[in-house]
């Protein structure tokens, strides 16, 4: 498993060893080596070559460095590294273990933090392995990644979904709207009904009126086409004798 | 000093440890802890050396949050015990209210409880330096003595929770005397109020009840009175010629909720008069988001509150949609109105948007709430 197998430290000019036990390679052939124990703890050694490794990484620093150092104190190492090591830590790095390496290298490279990971602790993942190798696979950004695992967590939990539903899922574009609508059916069907009650009036042409959900609240947009003042003012004058309708189409939905 | 086997019982499930700070040990509090559970008193030692907060101020962990509510400690407050209410902002309109808190933590569990994203002490702390709360309750009431000044000791703790044996609420009491211009608050989701039932409190207290329908307080608020168990107490306390108040707070969605809030409102109309009940406050759920996590790990979750289809708000908690939490508002008030156009329904920590939507109006406009909403000058800055 890619999570405690070896160190993930990236290669250097020189052989860095603690003691005996190697802990980088080289980019040169006959690379001199320098034995980091003259200088430095093996908490700090391993600290300082973690410095540009993401929290997954440093996590499987750590649990080498515990198969290879006697008495390594993974607290030290991680006060070293500015990350303060408590349960959630412990938490992530058990559950991790569980999970596929294609998932790992996607939190590696969307650099996940110690934060991020609370949305995967209350579940038991290894029931999940495909959703994780799957939504490695859809490769999607850190946050909408996140917010995806959320939703299923949920979706999963809620009896409203099905593992395979989720792997007919092939495109980040499709990932959250097709989960929110999933997660958030009520207020999915009343933003869709009123998007059709608006798209029912008669408005002149180039205006638009449409629904756009920010937050916990519904937006009307409204979209003017204009080539010219005058044409904007008639066009404006236009629109404001539809206002009862559009009074109307909003209020039906609140009713 | 001794309590009824049911309250002994309740008391003895709830607690498995409590401390009690060298500074507090010759306080009232203190001893009557000690004389009543002296078999659950660690020494103080034990906490010596530990962080009274969690390390480098990080939220509690959901194990630790639990056992938070478990252990108690008994210490000094050294801060301000008088607080203005952080309910105001300029995104929700403020009722003017002020919170005196004498305690944090509580041992009661609900699902929603904002305490999730708030705590980070490892401890369910009572202060032992009541007399010191008393002095600053008195101070500011002659300070603003041209005002009426609502103060609530629920913000942090629950007002009645622990009642039965700290007496806070009756020394508070006591002590209003020489604060007539103060209308104390002692809010609760506990039916703990026998011990106050006695007391000449000069029409300057209101008991009041977060309240919901007893399907939402059996699914969300457990280790609390029942519905049917809160109202017989609220009825006591009105008997005792105390104003009694009711927060339906958070309204909280589900399957049924416009009858189940229906009923709830002929339950409160049919024991009590708009005359027993100056303000009635509404508010629905919300929470900040970080909390989330907590509540999933914590409780079902398919739970009323952890399958809600909450949004981020203006203000970053998360909320129903504003549709959603209007159509609900609107629907409770019409019933209360219906039985009687004299209840005053107020919405607590909402939006202007929504009161417009609700009320159609903003709350200082609306006939019966403009006293409440007026402004009263800053205590501190």
């Amino acid at each position: 498993m890619a999570l405690k197998t070896e160190f993930p430290f990236k290669k250097n000019l020189v052989n860095y060893v603690w003691k005996s036990v190697q802990l980088t390679d080289s980019l040169l052939k006959d690379a001199p080596v320098v034995d980091l124990s003259k200088s430095y703890t093996v908490e700090q050694a391993c600290a300082h070559l973690s410095e540009d490794l993401s929290f997954v990484e440093k996590l499987m620093v750590a649990n080498v460095s515990i198969a290879e150092f006697k008495n390594f104190s993974i607290h030290e190492y991680f006060n070293n590294c500015g990350l303060f090591h408590d349960s959630l830590i412990d938490d992530v790095a058990s559950r991790l273990e569980h999970l596929p390496d294609d998932f790992i290298n996607w939190t590696i490279k969307k650099s996940l933090g110690p934060k991020d990971f609370r949305v995967f602790i209350y579940e038991n993942l290894i029931e999940f392995k495909k959703t994780f190798s799957h939504l490695s696979a859809i490769n999607p950004s850190k946050m909408n990644g996140l917010k995806a695992l959320e939703l299923l967590f949920d979706l999963y939990s809620l009896s409203d979904f099905s593992e395979s539903a989720f792997l007919e899922i092939t495109s980040e574009k499709t990932l959250l709207k097709t989960l929110h609508k999933k997660r958030f059916p009520l207020s999915f069907k009343s933003d869709e009904s009123l998007e059709k009650r608006f798209s029912q009036i008669s408005l002149p042409k180039d205006i638009k009126l449409s629904v756009r959900r920010e937050g916990d609240q519904n937006k009307m947009i409204v979209t003017l086409k204009s080539s010219h003042p005058k044409d904007l003012n008639s066009k404006l004058l236009k629109f404001t004798k539809n206002f009862s309708s559009i009074e109307k189409a909003w209020s039906e939905g609140e009713a | 000093m001794t309590l009824p086997p049911k309250l002994m019982s309740h008391y003895s499930e709830a607690f498995d440890n409590i401390f009690i700070h060298p500074d507090s040990e010759n306080s009232p509090v203190a001893q009557k802890f000690r004389s009543l559970f002296s078999e659950k008193i660690r020494p103080f030692s034990e906490l010596k050396g530990q962080n009274l907060k969690a390390p480098h101020h990080q939220q509690l962990s959901s194990q630790e949050f639990d056992q938070s509510k478990r252990d108690l400690l008994i210490q000094p407050f050294k801060g301000k015990f008088f607080k203005q209410c952080p309910g105001g902002n300029e995104n929700s309109a403020c009722c003017n209210y002020f919170v005196l808190n004498l305690g944090s933590q509580c041992h009661f569990n609900c699902s929603y409880c904002y305490l999730q994203s708030f705590i980070n002490s490892p401890y369910l702390v009572i202060y032992s330096n009541i007399d010191k709360a008393c002095e600053e309750l008195i101070a500011i009431a002659n300070s603003m003595s041209k005002h009426k000044i609502r103060v609530g000791t629920g913000e942090v703790i629950d007002s009645l929770g622990l009642d039965p044996i700290t007496h806070y609420s009756k020394v508070l009491i006591e002590n209003l005397k020489k604060a007539p211009n103060i209308n104390l608050e002692l809010k609760t989701k506990s039916d703990f109020v026998d011990h106050l039932l006695h007391l000449r409190h000069n029409n300057q207290v209101t008991v009041s009840w977060s309240i919901n329908p007893d399907q939402v307080i059996q699914s969300e608020d457990h280790g609390t009175a029942s519905l049917s168990e809160r109202i017989v107490a609220a009825k006591k306390c009105k008997e005792a010629g105390y104003t009694v108040g009711f927060h339906i707070d958070p309204v909280i969605w589900h399957e049924g909720w416009e009858k189940n809030y229906t009923d709830l409102v002929d339950l409160i109309t049919y024991t009590f008069s708009p005359k027993d009940i100056p303000y009635l406050s509404l508010g629905a759920l919300r929470f900040q988001p970080e909390q989330r996590h907590m509540m999933k790990r914590r409780f079902r979750r398919d739970s009323f509150v952890n399958s809600a289809e909450l949004f981020s708000s203006k203000d970053g908690k998360l909320r129903y949609d504003s549709a959603l939490r209007s159509k609900m508002f609107k629907h409770i008030i019409e019933e209360f109105k219906s039985k009687d156009r004299r209840w005053n329904v107020f919405l607590c920590m909402e939006s202007p948007e929504t009161w417009l939507s609700t009320y159609g109006d903003y709350p200082k406009k609306v006939e019966g709430l403009d006293e409440l909403f007026s402004p009263k000058p800053k205590v501190y800055s």
